[in-house]
């Protein structure tokens, strides 16, 4: 057995030209497997999309995590009841102050108004003036700790000291957003999976018809003496052959519109889309071990055939 | 020594009805039998048995010494290499040049390339078509492309050579020329079982007959 194992590994790499095999060539020309590198390509770029889909949302979930781990908002409405312009930035100051002062408190600061115009941009249009619009002040408070009950003594604190200012726990709304990046992330991987698992159902159909395509000639070869491994390594070339060219031409797609949104994107496209770092691995993994698979599925395809022939 | 002992054997298609019945025989290295029956009457069965390819519904077959019935993958795909078979239909691999099927064997033994061509070159001789190694099998005439199977059948000097109607596409003087070839090996040491109907050619070659008769094996 680990004979006929080294012999079918041997055959796999040495191998090269299929001509003089009694399958290679026909194997490779078949219709069963004309298509399959298209396939394969097309769910490997499927598969990629998918994974740096998911990848881009973790990117996002982590640094929804960073960023808003320890901070909460405190508003002050745009339109005080009686009070004018100057008496709401005094009331500003003093909430500032306020919270500044607060032991829970590590950091408040208001959020400037270029901030606010950029973040009001993609619905306001570049040209819009904030100055003029009655928008509420924000404060951006950083805790030393983040819990409901500390977060409940500053709300009550806020309250007896500056009843209209309004304070705005991201935990609530980081909470769902997570959930919901967590499930897309997963369905993302679902769908990675299921690209994966078509490919490798293709290929194993492919296999089969050009197996029952080509049964006299395997039964010639098995009552020549030819054992499994020897007719296995007859569709190794063609199936090498497919995969290769139908993962690299998925990763090549998949590189390219990966460069196409970059450039289209330049400069307003999120911070976390795409991989990154070590993320880029994975997206290299994917195409090979899709290669890899597809000769697993040959091998126990074909096992599985040959088995029941006697 | 015995190379092929059949002991009781019966065989059917899945669940059709037996078509081999209580066939008991044995061959002895170096024999040549002829094996004959009228159409249907299940020599291509048998042969499939003796080649191997085929498992007996019921009994016990020996090839080599070996119990066959065991049904052990790895003692059949042995035993099946010590047996040379030529079919009726010559089951050439259509996009093979000539020289390729007849190295078919060598291949799947690994053999060298060396080696390959070597023998190859050598046994096309043998059977007259050395000038036609690189032919397109599909271009040979009939009595050519059953040349190429015999080759291929004798190419790795098999200890048994089964022939299943060898001399059935072919005309008298072809015929008389194949098995000119099958006595060669014969002389050669080569257990050789030919199976056919052509009783002129037995009687200008007599050897031993097997005869069956609906399924039923008889000793002429």
């Amino acid at each position: 057995m680990a004979k006929s194992r080294i012999a079918l590994f041997l055959r796999f790499f040495l191998r090269t030209e299929v001509d003089t095999t009694p399958l290679g060539s026909a194997f490779s020309s078949s219709r069963a497997t004309v298509l399959l590198p298209w396939v394969i390509g097309v769910m490997v770029y499927l598969a990629l999309l998918m994974v740096s889909a998911s990848m881009s949302i973790d990117n996002t979930i982590a640094r929804w995590r960073t960023d808003l781990a320890d901070r909460i908002t405190v508003v002050v409405p745009p339109a005080l009841e009686g009070l004018d312009e100057l008496s709401v930035t005094d009331a500003r100051d003093s909430l500032l102050s306020f919270l500044r002062s607060d032991v829970s408190v590590s950091r408040a600061e208001e959020i400037p108004s270029t901030k606010l115009q950029h973040l009001l941009e993609p619905w306001l249009g570049a040209a819009a003036h904030v100055d003029g619009l009655p928008l509420p002040r924000m404060i951006e408070v950083d805790m030393r700790q983040v819990d409901s009950a500390a977060i409940a003594q500053l709300r009550a604190r806020l309250t007896e000291h500056f009843p209209q200012a309004l304070l705005d726990d991201h935990r609530f709304w980081r909470t769902r957003l997570l959930g919901v990046g967590r499930i897309l992330q997963g369905i993302g991987f679902a769908a990675m999976l299921v690209s994966l698992a078509t490919a490798l159902v293709i290929v194993a159909f492919g296999v089969q018809m050009a197996m029952s395509k080509h049964a006299t000639t395997i039964q010639l070869l098995r009552v020549m003496g030819a054992d499994d491994s020897y007719i296995t390594a007859q569709f190794l070339p063609a199936v090498r052959r497919a995969a290769s060219v139908g993962s690299t031409m998925g990763l090549l797609v998949f590189l390219a519109t990966y460069v196409l949104l970059r450039v289209v994107g330049a400069g307003f496209a999120p911070e976390g889309m795409g991989p990154h770092g070590w993320q880029w691995a994975t997206v290299f993994f994917v195409p090979l071990f899709l290669f890899l698979a597809a000769l697993a599925v040959l091998v126990f395809t074909m096992r599985d055939r040959l088995r029941d022939a006697p | 020594m015995i190379f092929v002992r059949f002991d009781n054997v019966g065989m059917r298609y899945g669940l059709g009805p037996e078509i081999l019945h209580d066939i008991a025989f044995s061959l002895p290295s170096g024999s040549f039998h002829y094996l004959t029956g009228p159409s249907g009457a299940g020599k291509t069965s048998l042969l499939r048995l003796m080649f191997l390819a085929q498992q007996p519904s019921r009994g016990t077959i020996h090839a080599f010494g070996k119990d066959v019935t065991l049904k052990n993958r790895q003692v059949l795909q042995s035993l099946r290499r010590r047996i040379g078979v030529v079919f009726q239909e010559f089951r050439m691999v259509s996009h093979l040049s000539a020289a390729e099927n007849v190295a078919l064997p060598l291949r799947i033994r690994g053999m060298s390339e060396s080696h390959i061509r070597e023998h190859v070159r050598e046994i096309m001789a043998w059977v007259g078509l050395e000038h036609h190694m690189e032919a397109d099998t599909a271009t040979l005439s009939g009595g050519q492309q059953q040349r190429v199977a015999i080759a291929r059948a004798v190419i790795s000097n098999p200890n048994l050579l089964l022939a299943d109607e060898p001399t059935g596409n072919v005309d008298d003087v072809l015929a008389e020329r194949l098995l000119y070839l099958f006595e060669q090996m014969h002389k050669n040491g080569t257990t050789v079982v030919v199976a056919t109907h052509n009783r002129r050619l037995i009687e200008k070659h007599p050897h031993p007959v097997f005869q069956l008769d609906d399924g039923w094996l008889k000793r002429l």
